[in-house]
């Protein structure tokens, strides 16, 4: 060891080099994160646009196949109107029937995307002009995450606050988690097949499969069917969206209709997909007392209130999985466990309800790629 | 999708990440022969600080080469009505859950799509 010579800088210079160093480390700190949320941005813009450019191809499909070439500009301009479409929610300042109010404007909402979808592909197929709604709406919630992203890095960078900024750091790796499910979402259905959330449709189908129930769908209420059956000597009355197209049904409203024919029921039953938490396994079969059925809750508060009346017990089976697995094409896993889901409707039903009983069975979710 | 943008972005970094670990392997060698040579302790000292950062390079081309994009292979399963003879297939575009495919070979009774999912390509 040669040359070891004490440190020639005084105190006072290591001081202001100390605060030097600080200050910049601070900045390029602010650049990472300011560069990780740009590229996070452009990755949104990405798949936002990738999806647009779905919906459009697939409305060119749909228009070849009536020997129609539509003007692409036109239809450009036709689908970013759709895309950009918002829904006002109503008043919550006297929640005294508001149920009602958002079932009316949910109503009004499809029955407008059916009409401007129609009005571009005239004779499209129920199944298609399903599918088409599911893009739509997916294409709506990636443009949405875009530009609320979008919005909250340039307001940051405006006032030049370092906590927006980390407080969006801190959101990316879960916005990107949903925006990557939904990504996934417009793959599965622009393919057509089943998703993740047809778990519950698919597993009452299945049962009606094996328990040789007629499979001759009778249409009850707008986009949803009724199938029947008998299983160990119980009636059992089956109610899902009709598929294969990716629809959700109006499931209450085919209740009410079944209630009106039919005054004798001694259990409903639902089966729907659930989020499962980190730990659980995907395709892990839970029971549960209640409604399963998530959306806005407009549904799920009609049931609720039919059952109650008329005090019905309310059993549900629950399938889990996690959001991304809930919006892509079915994992092997949920495939998998949809005989496990069988076998629970089947103790259930045995368990909770006598011979000669009437039990309702409830298959909640999209049913995309998933007859009758 | 998304994954050929994400794919485009780790090439990139993996390009970087060698030519900067590379760089910084060779800076650190000749610091240590011109600390061997001249026997400066400083050369010694410039040479561990230069390594200390290959080392994090060469960790982040480890976690850059080690993140994978999955890939996944759709799967059909056919099954027929009366016997319960099933196979395996790619699916078809329009294809749905209980679609009539055919006729079974075995019995001659009605083929159905029973399920349709993807697996995870190892
Ligand atoms: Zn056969």
């Amino acid at each position: 060891m040669t040359n070891n010579t004490a440190f020639p800088l005084d105190w006072l210079l290591w001081l202001v080099f100390i605060t030097i160093f600080f200050y910049f480390n601070r900045e390029l700190e602010i650049m990472r994160i300011v560069k990780e949320i740009e590229s996070y941005i452009m990755l949104f813009k990405q798949i936002r646009d990738k999806a647009v450019s779905t919906v459009i191809k697939a409305f060119r499909k749909e228009a070849a196949k009536e020997g129609n070439v539509i003007d692409i500009k036109f239809l450009e301009a036709r689908v970013m109107d759709l895309i950009e479409s918002e829904v006002i929610e109503p008043v919550k300042l006297d929640p005294y029937g508001i149920v009602a109010k958002l079932k009316h404007l949910l109503v009004t909402t499809d029955e407008n995307l059916n009409l401007e979808i129609k009005r571009i592909v005239p004779n499209i197929t129920t199944a298609m002009l399903e599918n088409l709604k599911n893009l739509i709406g997916s294409a709506k919630v990636l443009n949405f995450y875009y530009k609320a992203l979008d919005h909250d890095y340039r307001m940051g960078k405006k006032f030049k606050s370092i906590w927006i900024l980390y407080q969006l750091q801190a959101l990316l790796p879960f916005i990107t988690e949903i925006v990557r499910a939904v990504e996934s979402n417009v793959e599965a259905v622009s393919k057509g097949f089943p998703i993740g959330d047809s778990a519950g449709p698919l597993t009452v189908v299945r049962f009606a499969l094996k328990n040789g129930f007629n499979l001759e769908p009778k249409q009850i209420a707008e986009k949803t069917v009724l199938l029947e059956g008998t299983y160990r000597d119980r009636r059992v009355i089956i109610i899902k969206a009709e598929g294969p197209g990716g629809s959700v049904g109006r499931l209450d409203d085919a209740i009410m209709k079944v209630f009106e024919i039919e005054d004798k029921i001694s259990a409903i039953v639902t089966v729907d997909a659930a989020l499962k938490l980190e730990s659980e396994k995907t395709g892990t079969i839970v029971s549960g007392i209640g409604v399963a059925m998530g959306g806005i809750g407009v549904e799920k508060f009609n049931i609720e209130k039919i059952a109650t009346e008329k005090k019905i017990p309310l059993y549900a089976v629950l399938i889990k999985m996690s959001i991304p697995e809930a919006y892509a094409t079915m994992d092997k896993d949920i495939s998998e466990a949809i005989d496990k889901a069988i076998e629970r409707i089947e103790r259930t039903i045995e368990e909770k309800t006598h011979e000669g009983d009437t039990v309702l069975l409830i298959g909640v979710g999209n049913t995309i790629g998933v007859y009758p | 999708m998304s994954t050929e943008l994400l794919m485009k972005i780790r090439i990139k970094w993996i390009i970087i990440y060698t030519i900067l670990l590379i760089v910084f392997i060779l800076i650190t060698a000749s610091f240590l022969i011109m600390y061997m040579v001249e026997n400066d302790a400083n050369y010694s000292s410039i040479s561990f600080i230069t390594m200390m950062i290959a080392v994090w390079i060469a960790i982040n081309l480890a976690r850059a080469l080690k993140t994978k994009i999955p890939k996944y292979r759709y799967i059909e399963v056919v099954k027929c009505l009366s016997c319960g003879y099933s196979f395996k297939k790619k699916p078809d575009e329009g294809d749905y859950i209980l679609r009539d495919v055919g006729i079974c070979p075995q019995c001659s009774g009605r083929l159905i799509v029973y399920s349709i999912y993807r697996e995870k390509v190892e």
